[in-house]
């Protein structure tokens, strides 16, 4: 697994897209969107930066088709598996930190008044984005690339609508119509589940896969 | 006998293509050519065998091992050649060379940084500036720095210029002076194995030709040349394949002594090249 870290970290660092992603997605979201509009941007921004971070070291499999050196490596597909679904929390944690810094500069430097450090925002952002990759990662193991691809798309912009539109749903779950269901339960056992499924799901869908 | 590698009844069936039923053994310490054109089926049994695409039937043993059930275990002892380089081009050679270096028990950093000084590479160069041969020998010096037992190369001299290919049968030549290690090669560059290689297996439309040792080969298979009028139904069987033109016929054969005893001096007879005998299979 500490190859693994290892590549993810060093291509997020090394490519000029990732890095003008990382610093330009914040001043985006704060000059482009009226915060009154969208009072939980906080948790969009950390929505956002989980799932693009945990879905961006695909891209490179599309253009370069290293999945085809990286699986003749002494690596077990399940191991590769597991790892990304590992990985969604350490690019939890990093967007915690990284947003946080950057919002509370912003902060300092009296540009917008906005969130850096939430507990209740990181609370309901987790379970989340949980939910999001699980969906989105057993697309990217089965499916072809491009077709993946598109597949995540629409799955962003659903989550990007459901936080812009209809975020009470979210942040009080069991208000929403179509939430009322899980109403009484904690939303991240709920998270839990679709998470483990996801990972049983991917594993069996990556194992039989034929790469080429 | 302990085969490093041992391939039985392998078969993959693809909408327009099978697999069909490929075996072949090789033993420590010898370089087996994997010859066909392009199509045969070379890269669908090296991916097999690399178990990046999933068999339908058939077993591959390497090390003695079941290459799915002990896949770590093997591959860690497996060093990979591929036909194109399937590296992160933004990262630099040093960075690349990190990432791999850190699935291998057996890495060793010393004999990577040599084998960069004999290749002239820059460990801070960026793999997209790296040249088409510069990337093959980086690829090469990645999978001769884990002290693997087998190398498998999948074509890895097409593309290249006669003096980097040379440059790279000696590496390949070097290598092979342990005995303990193997090179299973692909390629359809033929006069690259004349070079080197122990052992020649060929596979035309998804089915093994022949897995033989190359010397018996080029012993045994024999180019005629002729008239023409030499040739009628029944001659003509002799022959595993024939090209005619204005001025008379060359054919293939395997078995030369058989065609002297049939036309005497009325033919002359050549040792066939491995060329000549993919060729002549190929087109029949």
């Amino acid at each position: 697994m500490l190859g693994l870290i290892k590549r993810d970290l060093n291509l997020m660092f090394s490519n000029k897209q990732n890095i003008f992603f990382l610093v330009l997605y914040v001043p985006f979201f704060l000059f482009m969107i009226d915060t009154k509009s969208m009072p939980h941007l906080y948790l969009v921004i950390l929505v956002t930066y989980t799932h693009m971070l945990t879905i961006i070291p695909f891209s490179y499999d599309i253009t370069y088709k290293t999945h085809l050196m990286f699986q003749s490596l002494p690596i077990k597909r399940r191991d590769i598996v597991i790892y990304k679904y590992l990985s969604i929390f350490i690019y939890f944690i990093f967007a915690v930190v990284y947003v946080g810094v950057y919002m509370w500069i912003i902060n300092l430097i009296g540009f917008k008044n906005v969130d850096y450090f939430n507990v209740s925002m990181i609370k309901i952002a987790l379970p989340l984005v949980m939910v999001s990759l699980s969906i989105t990662i057993p697309a990217y193991f089965r499916l072809s690339p491009k077709i993946a691809q598109i597949f995540n798309i629409f799955i962003y912009i659903l989550l990007f609508n459901i936080l812009s539109i209809n975020i009470n749903s979210i942040v009080n779950v069991g208000t929403g119509p179509i939430l009322s269901i899980f109403k009484g339960i904690n939303p991240i056992f709920i998270a839990l589940g679709v998470f483990v499924l996801s990972i049983i799901l991917s594993i069996k869908l990556y194992e039989t896969k034929d790469l080429a | 006998m302990d085969y490093i590698l041992e391939v039985k009844d392998l078969t993959k069936k693809f909408e327009s293509f099978k697999l069909d039923k490929v075996s072949f053994k090789l033993e420590p310490g010898y370089i087996m050519g994997f010859i066909g054109p392009n199509g045969a089926g070379k890269s669908t049994t090296i991916k097999l065998i690399m178990n990046l695409l999933k068999k339908d039937g058939g077993e591959v043993k390497v090390f003695g091992k079941d290459h799915i059930q002990f896949e770590k275990e093997i591959k860690n002892r497996i060093g990979f050649v591929y036909d194109e380089s399937y590296f992160y081009e933004d990262l630099t050679i040093g960075q690349m060379k990190s990432i791999v270096a850190s699935f291998y028990k057996g890495w060793d950093d010393t004999l990577f940084n040599k084998y960069l000084k004999d290749f002239d590479l820059n460990p801070k160069m960026k793999i997209k500036k790296l040249s088409k041969g510069m990337k093959m020998k980086f690829s090469l010096a990645l999978a001769l720095s884990h002290n693997a037992d087998l190398i498998i190369m999948d074509e890895p001299t097409s593309g290249l210029d006669p003096v980097f290919r040379r440059e790279i049968l000696d590496i390949l030549y070097n290598v092979i002076q342990d005995e303990n290690k193997s090179i299973f090669f692909s390629t359809h560059i033929t006069t690259d194995l004349e070079k080197i290689a122990d052992y020649i297996t060929f596979i035309n439309k998804g089915k093994i030709v022949f897995s033989k040792p190359k010397d018996d080969i080029l012993e045994n298979y024999s180019v005629v040349k002729g008239g023409t009028n030499l040739l009628d139904a029944d001659t003509r069987k002799e022959f595993i394949g024939i090209r005619e033109t204005g001025v008379g016929f060359e054919g293939l054969v395997e078995n030369g002594q058989k065609i002297k005893e049939l036309f005497g001096s009325q033919v002359l007879i050549e040792k066939a090249s491995l060329e000549d005998i993919m060729v002549y299979t190929v087109r029949g």
